[in-house]
């Protein structure tokens, strides 16, 4: 098995432990709505900006070979 | 030479079929300003989102990208200066339940040379009693490659009509185009774990078919470069968010591992033609790897300004089609297929960005200026840094957002 096969299954795997952890912590410990002050902020929101972010991955997609995994369209050139 | 980027697409997207970045009635009017010593780009943006009746909402924005470049492919000789004008516009419309929300989209983006559809529908479904968001995402684009050459220059060495022939179509000089068709989805999980720790996953899938290369770029000794018309990307992300309510601070960290997958021969998910040129080469052609890393830190400074401070660095080892021409003028010599497109070498790139978020209220009862006080501005600059041809660009960003 080569090292590039093996590193994605890696991380596949760290990603499926890390989300079903997740779940699973959340199921024990509920948010109450009241503990929810500071999840609204802009820091605690991965998708707080997404007419920056359009611009970003389509300054990206020009100029790196690998689009994809950002929750994010791209479309057409206009690669500047 | 003009630099294409071929529009690859991208599931589980916010924008597209997405949870809703605000959750009230908007504009937002946006400006960047980008510029790499080849390239300066404007890009205005308006997107305007309103609260419908039974739970609807829609969203919608124009942008514009107008794109000054010095390139060799627009001349006879040496380098020209043109300007290119890209229009885009967006549709998306969604429906809410109590615990659940449906989205379909449309997009189109037009250029001279460039046109592309992409039709998407999301899903989003909140779980564990509001601490966790499913998110499933798919579509599709439509997307057609032409070329453009200004005046009468000369068509590249070698023959783009041969770049075309897999799929059936010829290219010469801006009359007839080729298609790329694309596929994508995407799945996000997102939870929240305490009242101040977020974390997120995600795995995003695009299948490619048809013309992939530039009808620009030309290879030394070769002529115009060909690709595989078929592609399969994926990336897995890991995202945390983590507050430290007493300091003020916010802090996220991001990773993604992309890389193309070996589909001809191990398990055959897309259809081969005989005529693919890389149907017989028993090897993934693409093999493209990548890991990104980001870090955000956020600061709030009284009650009207917060301050984003980011980071991110991308490494990717070089596609299974890419040979240094430099090396050698053996180096594609029995290759059916090859390329100069520097996205495809071993690329690192940094970006270093700071933003700052104002909320306008201070300016209420003051004339004029108090007709922005109910909205936010926001101002940022980033440089990007790239060890390829494109060297590295400056970005500047300003934004006016206010709720109606």
């Amino acid at each position: 098995m080569d090292f590039g096969r093996r590193l994605r299954g890696c991380v596949l795997f760290a990603a499926l432990g890390l989300t079903g952890g997740a779940a699973g912590c959340a199921h024990r410990a509920p948010i109450e709505p009241w503990q929810r002050e500071h999840l609204s902020k802009r820091a605690m929101r991965f998708d707080s900006d997404p007419v920056e972010m359009h611009f970003r991955q389509h300054m990206y997609g020009a100029r790196e070979g690998s689009d994809l995994g950002y929750g994010q369209p791209g479309g057409g050139c206009g690669c500047n | 030479m003009r630099q294409r980027c071929f529009a690859v697409l991208l599931g589980a997207s916010i924008w597209l079929a997405g949870p809703r970045a605000r959750a009230d009635n908007h504009v937002t009017l946006r400006t960047v300003y980008y510029r790499e010593p080849s390239t300066r780009v404007v890009q205005p943006v308006v997107e305007i989102e309103k609260d419908l009746p039974a739970g609807f909402d829609v969203n919608t924005h124009v942008l514009v990208d107008a794109i000054t470049s010095a390139s060799a492919a627009s001349g006879p000789s040496g380098d020209n200066i043109f300007t290119e004008v890209r229009d885009e516009a967006g549709l998306r419309v969604g429906k809410n339940w109590s615990r659940a929300r449906a989205t379909l989209a449309y997009n189109y983006s037009a250029e001279s040379d460039y046109w592309s559809h992409i039709l998407a529908a999301g899903a989003v479904f909140r779980v564990w009693g509001d601490t966790g968001t499913l998110s499933l995402s798919a579509g599709a684009g439509f997307d057609t490659v032409g070329k453009r050459v200004l005046g009468a220059a000369p068509r590249p060495t070698g023959t783009v009509d041969d770049a075309c022939k897999p799929i059936g179509t010829s290219l010469p000089n801006g009359t007839k185009t080729c298609p790329l068709h694309q596929r994508f989805a995407g799945i996000n999980y997102t939870q929240v774990l305490t009242p101040t720790v977020v974390v997120q996953g995600g795995y995003e899938l695009a299948l490619l078919d048809g013309f992939q290369a530039s009808p620009y770029r030309t290879v030394p000794q070769k002529g115009s470069e060909v690709v595989p018309e078929k592609r399969w990307r994926n990336a897995v992300a890991l995202r945390v968010a983590k507050y430290f309510s007493e300091a003020g601070l916010g802090l996220q960290l991001h990773y993604r591992y992309y890389w193309d997958l070996y589909y001809q021969y191990k398990w055959q998910f897309l259809p081969t033609r005989a005529t693919d040129p890389d149907a017989t080469s028993g090897t993934d052609p693409w093999h493209v790897r990548s890991h990104t890393i980001e870090g955000r830190v956020f600061k709030t400074l009284g009650r009207d300004v917060e301050l984003r401070a980011t980071y991110r660095y991308y490494t990717q080892g070089a596609a299974g089609i890419w040979c240094d021409p430099t090396s050698g003028a053996s180096c594609y010599a029995n290759s059916s297929l090859f390329t100069n497109d520097p996205k495809l070498t071993p690329v690192a790139t940094q970006f270093l960005e700071g933003k700052v978020y104002w909320e306008a209220s201070r300016w209420r009862g003051l004339p004029f200026a108090g007709w922005f006080a109910a909205g936010s501005f926001e101002f940022s600059y980033g440089y990007y840094w790239q060890n390829t041809s494109y060297v590295g660009a400056h970005i500047l960003q300003a934004g006016y957002t206010i709720p109606y």
